[in-house]
């Protein structure tokens, strides 16, 4: 019997006292084998890759590679021993070119210690001939697309003669054309004998590209089975641990008042005579393609970006000039799509994050912060969104997991209760469970008499979750659809037609 | 985007081309006033009074395209000259001074980049610390005294003039701007610090020894910095105790002004920081032609300062970095 290309046996990982990966086992079975790992935020896929890598040090256990003991010391040793990890924010250096990017540790025709440019242009136009691309390799990587980005990172291992390599979240930020590209590329790699490991929240994708399926809960690895036995379902109770009884929580409800009113808003060539409302009390989403202008007309909306045309009224009076703190102090929340970027304090703990939204109204006579409420509402956030910290007053944010920070951040915002919320891709990248958690809050908000608008790019969450849906397109409102109407040909086909369908260009 | 295109080309080309355009503004303009300006004689001059400045510069570069800085560098100059003049007076040779002058500022590099690179404290303070540190060290050296250089090693890298027409000080910066160039772009380290000012973790992932590299180019600046530093103190002759102060804003002002960026990643020895450096020259000698009173330098200097960084936090929008 061959032995199988990776074996872990018995992995363990602690971070201060905190376990994070408890004994696992995981067996990459044959050669050209493409594995799934699924789990939610938080539950060591990061950190069991990271071992692969070399990156982290593990505690205890064995990796076999081909039979043979294979106990990395640093990033080096993975690369030399065929394992390539292609991260979710790409290790590529935007400053450099492609052929630059390629042989930053060894490159072809260096001779006295001088690089050949030709030489490394020459090779790297054959690297990238490899994953279809056809590129001048001394362009610079700032130039360069998401998706392409990817396939250069893919080139960079398949240069370093990779046989194992291990791809975590790579379609979170891939348009639709770009991740069939890459299926299209896994596939072509596990028949030429290369064998995946395929992290990702998109079951679906999951379900369709991988051999074999393996599932962590809490550092612990509770199953690995061929793809064939395995459903959404199943991978889903696995994964949080108990059966999500529906995916989508929706109630009916009664609309109230008009909170918010945007009027013909528009921003140059980004969008244009944009009119809406939003009521107490309802869920409103928005749709549209990649471009459309839906993050850019909330930016406006709420004064991150300023406008050209029409006006923003909140109960019934305009606001003059739309100010994110009068927003704040109006009770007016909004979660940007780069809520990483724009929305934590990276070094600060997770506690005083999640109460930071909320400071005003935690202040006590002299203005004092009342440290007991403080502590229940972190405390509660937490418990319900379920992120994964060991230590909220010290850890911080910097040091969870990108899931974990995303639900810091919601957090932050349900703890202050809005009466207007404006959420933009809140669930991108976050796991079900968590999913479920944010739904519910929306839910509960919309039922305390709040109105939410929910951008999403998601058709499955919009309908699931909302009233009504709006439809972006170029820029332009192209429709909308009540609930009993929802449908995704009919969502689509607004999205991509709109009533502007001559200037596809 | 059809429409937006040819802003981005013209914005580009700026970025390319615009420091060749006000070099060749400022030299425009200065021969207007001074029908002297554009002789071979001035030409010459010029490229000597960039000579140190040019070399330290060249040092600074490796470090910020790391990511890092280093305002010690003045008082690194200081010590050195002051350590290399003692030295040729008491009867060092040639070579000898050199190799003394570039192991000072070695070794300064070398306790800067211990405490960035393997103590991870912050440049900007561990270089705070060394500027005064390096030059009290230098003072107490001194006593308070100027120290002089006129000896024959002084007068050899100052006076002689290779073939009766080009310096020795214009020759040791040519070669020095060209090496570090050529180890900037075409060596392994030379990329692997442009890497790690994009992204040192990303880097370390990759298998960049990044604090090796970093600690090296600490090193590199400071040897520089000492090669500068002699230059300099051969060039007056006389080494005063307020010898180089300040010089560290110069350098630095002019890497900016070169391209090399305050945020890592991105810049050049050649033709960037050697452009800066002509730049903040040509405006030193044209304050000097037009009889400028002495607050009038220190005022156009913070405004050059300030221009500098304005550019480059400009460039720094978006995700060019």
């Amino acid at each position: 019997m061959t032995p199988h290309p990776l074996e872990l046996r018995r992995i363990r990982k602690s971070f201060s006292g905190v376990k994070v990966l408890k004994d696992i086992d995981l067996v990459l079975p044959d050669k050209g084998a493409i594995l799934g790992l699924v789990g939610e935020n938080g539950a060591g896929k990061s950190t069991l890759m990271n071992v692969l890598g070399g990156v982290l040090p593990r505690d205890s256990g064995e990796l076999l590679l081909d039979g043979l003991p294979y106990h990395p010391a640093g990033p080096v040793d993975a690369d030399r021993a065929g394992i390539a990890i292609i991260h979710q924010e790409l290790n590529l250096f935007s400053n450099m070119t492609i052929a630059e990017n390629l042989y930053l540790t060894g490159a072809p025709g260096t001779r006295l210690h001088l690089l050949s440019y030709r030489a490394m242009n020459r090779a790297a136009r054959a690297e990238l001939a490899r994953v279809g691309l056809d590129l001048n390799p001394a362009t610079r990587v700032s130039e360069l697309s998401m998706g392409v980005r990817q396939l250069v990172e893919i080139a960079k291992a398949l240069s370093r003669e990779a046989r194992i390599v291990v791809f975590d979240e790579p379609t979170t930020s891939l348009a639709t054309h770009e991740k069939e590209r890459l299926f299209r590329l896994i596939r072509e790699l596990s028949e030429k004998g290369v064998s995946i490991i395929y992290i990702s929240h998109a079951l679906d994708d999951v379900l369709a590209l991988c051999h074999h399926v393996a599932v962590l809960r809490d550092g612990t690895l509770v199953g690995q089975s061929p793809v064939r036995e395995m459903t959404k379902e199943r991978m889903i109770a696995m994964m949080v641990g108990r059966k999500l009884d529906q995916l989508f929580p929706w109630v009916p409800k009664r609309p109230g008042e008009v909170l918010l009113r945007v009027d013909g808003l528009g921003q140059g060539s980004i969008f244009r005579d944009v009119s809406l409302g939003l009521r107490a009390g309802e869920i409103v989403g928005m749709f549209g393609l990649m471009g459309a202008g839906r993050s850019e007309l909330l930016r406006a909306v709420y004064g991150v970006d300023p406008f050209d045309a029409g006006r923003v009224l909140f109960r019934g009076a305009p606001v003059r000039r739309p100010e994110p703190s009068w927003w704040v102090e109006h009770g007016v929340a909004y979660i940007t799509e780069n809520r990483r970027e724009e929305g934590l304090l990276m070094p600060k703990t997770v506690k005083e994050n999640l109460v930071l939204a909320n400071l005003r109204r935690l202040r006590r006579t002299l203005g004092a912060v009342d440290t007991r409420r403080e502590e229940r509402e972190s405390e509660e956030a937490i418990g319900r969104l379920r992120i994964k910290t060991y230590d909220k007053a010290r850890q911080a944010v910097r040091m969870l997991s990108g899931g974990n920070q995303q639900k810091v951040v919601i957090g932050k915002w349900l703890v202050t209760r809005p009466t207007v919320f404006l959420v933009d891709e809140p669930t991108r990248g976050v796991d079900v469970g968590a999913k479920f958690e944010i739904y519910s809050h929306l839910n509960a908000l919309a039922g305390e008499g709040s109105a939410v608008l929910f951008v999403s790019s998601e058709m499955e969450e919009l309908m699931g979750v909302c009233d009504r849906i709006l439809v972006l397109s170029r820029g332009r409102l192209a429709g909308e659809l009540a609930r009993p109407e929802f449908d995704q040909h009919r969502l689509l086909e607004l999205a991509i037609g709109g009533h502007d369908a001559r200037s596809v260009a | 985007m059809p429409a937006a295109s040819p802003k981005v080309t013209v914005a580009a080309a700026f970025y390319r081309y615009g420091l060749f355009v006000v070099v060749l503004f400022l030299l425009l303009t200065f021969s207007l006033f001074n029908r002297n300006f554009v002789s071979g004689a001035n030409a010459v001059n010029l490229l000597q009074q960039t000579a140190s400045t040019g070399i330290a510069a060249s040092g600074l570069v490796f470090v910020m395209v790391a990511g890092g800085i280093d305002i010690s560098l003045g008082s690194t100059m200081f010590l050195s000259s002051v350590i290399v003049a003692s030295a040729a007076n008491a009867g060092a040779g040639l070579w000898p001074s050199f190799a003394i002058a570039i192991g000072c500022g070695a070794l300064v590099g070398v306790v800067n980049g211990v405490c960035v690179a393997l103590l991870r404290i912050v440049p900007l303070i561990v270089t705070l610390a060394s500027l005064y540190a390096v030059r009290g060290v230098a003072l107490s050296i001194t006593g308070i005294q100027s120290v002089d250089f006129f000896n024959p090693v002084g007068d050899a890298v100052a006076y002689v003039r290779l073939g009766g027409v080009v310096p020795v000080v214009v020759v040791i910066s040519a070669a020095t701007l060209v090496l570090s160039q050529l180890v900037l772009s075409r060596t392994l380290y030379g990329r692997q610090l442009y890497a790690i000012g994009n992204n040192a973790s990303g880097a370390r992932v990759m298998g960049v020894a990044v604090r090796r590299n970093v600690f090296l180019s600490y090193v590199i600046c400071g040897a520089l910095a000492g090669l500068a530093g002699m230059v300099s103190g051969a060039q007056v002759g006389s080494i005063t105790p307020s010898f180089s102060e300040g010089q560290e804003f110069i350098i630095i002002t002019s890497a900016i002004l070169g391209g090399v960026s305050l945020f890592g990643g991105k810049g050049t020895v050649l033709p960037g920081a050697f452009l800066g450096v002509l730049i903040i020259m040509c405006i030193e000698n044209g304050l000097v032609m037009a009889g400028a009173n002495m607050y009038l330098y220190t005022i156009v200097r913070g405004f050059v300062i300030f221009l500098a960084v304005m550019l480059d936090c400009l460039r720094n929008t978006g995700e060019l970095r």
